[in-house]
């Protein structure tokens, strides 16, 4: 094959690719812009009333504060919790390695409708009575997106020689929690970025354990989504838009910020 | 008492043993080695001295003070590693400063002590860089002078220049030697290369399985090899056992060596007849030369003598002896080295 004839035939490949991944978000687009969009092939009239009547809603504009305020507090948790965890894990108790890739496989192995009944019973007594109440979601939410932090964070992680960089730190008069904090963690920082913008847009696509656990005592931006699923397909179709919209500026965003900025200009090596 | 001292040092990982009853003792400003293959244990040593590895019993000494148990940052001990270390989230001068910061120097200060180690490890112009902006030489530098500014009482390097490539690695040896000669700086190196030990050490300590086998200056421990491994390890000894020792030149107990170069080389003819026992302070061989490498200024033959292959060297200034040749060998008697057996 010549390299015109390839190269036709690679685009040709990737542009079927996107165009079967873009086509249901691009009618999904259309059908939320357009006024009605029955038996024709196009729709009958275009419109932005499905928009403006979704950010006019307050019910929908709650839905979606209580989505994040849930997403990022999960988020928070699981990193508080993992980061020293895996820190031990990968310094001290090495042995342990095996078992934390195991375990941190779990939440994909329980099926969110299975998952919760047992949630709704550890959380209905004992320590944390929070059953019902956005809490559940919070401690739930932050299982579901251990396998992605752990791997983010041991990834960085073993990318750079940290045992080493320790060690140097502690000889300069470091003890372990300040050779931590100073010498592993910022380099830990693209690892953790990502965890965070594949956390989130994990989190806020979540129904299940919405809608089982709090439902519409604690509506979220799914719940909402189904319990309107009824009022118009238009208008459920400008909330998905919208919330992919959020999700793709979030991720636009976090590759802006994990390119780290540098004070020093990139002079190459003599 | 010497500045350093290390009395009954023993250490080991769950059964296995990796250093025992290690003795020494380092005076001020004196730069010593330790070689030795890997798995000898030098390193695991030298991590013991920083204090980066606990030891089983023993005590660590200097001047006079006992930092067996002490904490890594308080023994005043700079270190270079292997991997570098580097902090790649900061600047070269952020990773000199490092050290200085945590001991809450004011801006000044630092600022001042960095730059002097900069120009010692000349790297003035390249301090607002990033580590991975530079070159190997460069970030095994930035490393020394991270360790230098503190200004340590010992300064350990576990074999910082094996990383980088012959050129750069012969000239940071001066480099390194210099400093330390300048700064009158007690230093412990750590290697497995016998050329940079003996290129840079004023004392040679040579570790074999968890003990030091032989201590001495680098011309004692070349010349004079202990035993075998010694031997073996500081050059391209040719090493005699008993019976060939018995055949071709006297009865012997044990094993001998000789250094490649103390043996003469000529070409002979097929009447030659090597004789045995002493003929002018010297034992005769005869044999074949069956290999020839140039190795600049020296030529080394590997000459065969029956089944034995001996090495021999002989300075590039004649005529260099064409393969298959039949050649007499002459090993002035004071050259054979008598050698221990490994264990003792």
């Amino acid at each position: 094959m010549s390299k015109t004839n390839s190269r036709l035939y690679h685009n040709t490949v990737i542009s079927i690719v996107i165009g079967i991944l873009l086509l249901p978000i691009v009618a999904t687009f259309l059908y939320s812009i357009s006024t009605r969009w029955g038996a024709t092939i196009l729709p009958d009239g275009l419109t932005l009333n499905w928009y403006l009547k979704l950010l006019t809603e307050e019910r929908f504009l709650w839905s979606f504060v209580r989505s994040l305020g849930v997403c990022f507090a999960a988020m928070g948790l699981c990193i508080v919790l993992m980061l020293p965890a895996i820190f031990v894990v990968y310094y001290r108790l090495r042995y342990l390695k095996f078992i934390c890739n195991m375990i941190v496989i779990l939440p994909f192995a329980v099926p969110p409708v299975v998952g919760s009944v047992g949630l709704i019973q550890i959380y209905s007594d004992g320590l944390l009575p929070i059953s019902g109440t956005f809490w559940i979601l919070i401690f739930t939410y932050f299982t579901v997106i251990i396998p992605f932090v752990y791997r983010s964070i041991v990834n960085s992680l073993e990318a750079i020689n940290y045992v080493d960089m320790i060690d140097a730190a502690k000889l300069l008069g470091a003890n372990t929690f300040k050779a931590f904090i100073y010498v592993v963690l910022p380099n830990l920082k693209k690892g953790l970025l990502s965890a965070i913008f594949i956390s989130i847009s994990i989190l806020i696509g979540e129904f299940v354990f919405a809608n089982i656990l709090v439902g519409t005592r604690f509506e979220t931006l799914q719940v909402y989504l189904y319990n309107t699923k009824a009022v118009s397909g238009h208008y459920s179709s400008a909330l998905v838009i919208f919330y992919f919209a959020f999700i793709f500026v979030f991720t636009y965003l976090a590759s802006v910020f994990s390119k780290v900025e540098r004070k020093s200009v990139k002079r190459r090596k003599n | 008492m010497s500045y350093v001292v290390v009395s009954n040092l023993t250490k080991s990982f769950g059964d296995t043993l990796v250093f025992e009853k290690i003795n020494f003792e380092i005076e001020q400003g004196e730069f010593i080695t330790l070689l030795g293959p890997s798995g000898c244990g030098k390193s695991t040593l030298l991590r013991a001295i920083a204090g980066l590895n606990s030891v089983d019993s023993g005590g660590i000494y200097v001047n006079g003070e006992n930092i067996t148990y002490q904490d890594p940052g308080k023994r005043g001990i700079g270190m270079v590693f292997q991997s570098y270390a580097l902090f790649p989230n900061m600047t070269a001068y952020e990773n000199i400063a490092f050290g200085l910061k945590l001991q809450k120097l004011s801006k000044d200060e630092i600022a001042k002590r960095v730059n002097e180690v900069l120009d010692i490890v000349d790297l003035k112009g390249r301090e607002n860089h990033y580590i991975d902006e530079l070159s190997g030489g460069q970030r095994q530098r930035v490393a020394l002078a991270r360790a230098l500014v503190v200004r340590p009482r010992i300064l350990l390097l576990d074999e910082p220049l094996s990383a980088l490539d012959a050129k750069i690695r012969k000239k940071l040896r001066v480099m390194i030697r210099k400093i330390q000669k300048e700064l009158n700086l007690t230093t412990v190196f750590v290697t497995h290369d016998q050329e940079e030990a003996m290129t840079m050490s004023d004392r040679i300590f040579v570790m074999y399985g968890g003990k030091i086998v032989q201590n001495g200056t680098p011309s004692e421990v070349y010349r004079h090899p202990v035993n075998e491994f010694v031997a073996s390890f500081m050059g391209n000894y040719n090493i005699f056992d008993e019976s060939f020792m018995t055949e071709h030149f006297t009865n012997a107990n044990g094993k001998y060596a000789i250094r490649p170069e103390a043996i003469n080389i000529k070409v002979c003819d097929s009447k030659d007849k090597a004789t045995k026992g002493l003929t002018n302070d010297a034992y005769n061989l005869i044999g074949n030369v069956s290999f020839i490498s140039l190795l600049g200024n020296v030529v080394r033959y590997n000459v065969k003598v029956n089944d034995k292959e001996l090495v021999v060297d002989s300075l590039n200034n004649s005529e260099v002896i064409k393969e298959g040749t039949r050649v007499s060998l002459t090993l002035p008697s004071g050259e054979l080295q008598e050698l221990k057996s490994n264990r003792e």
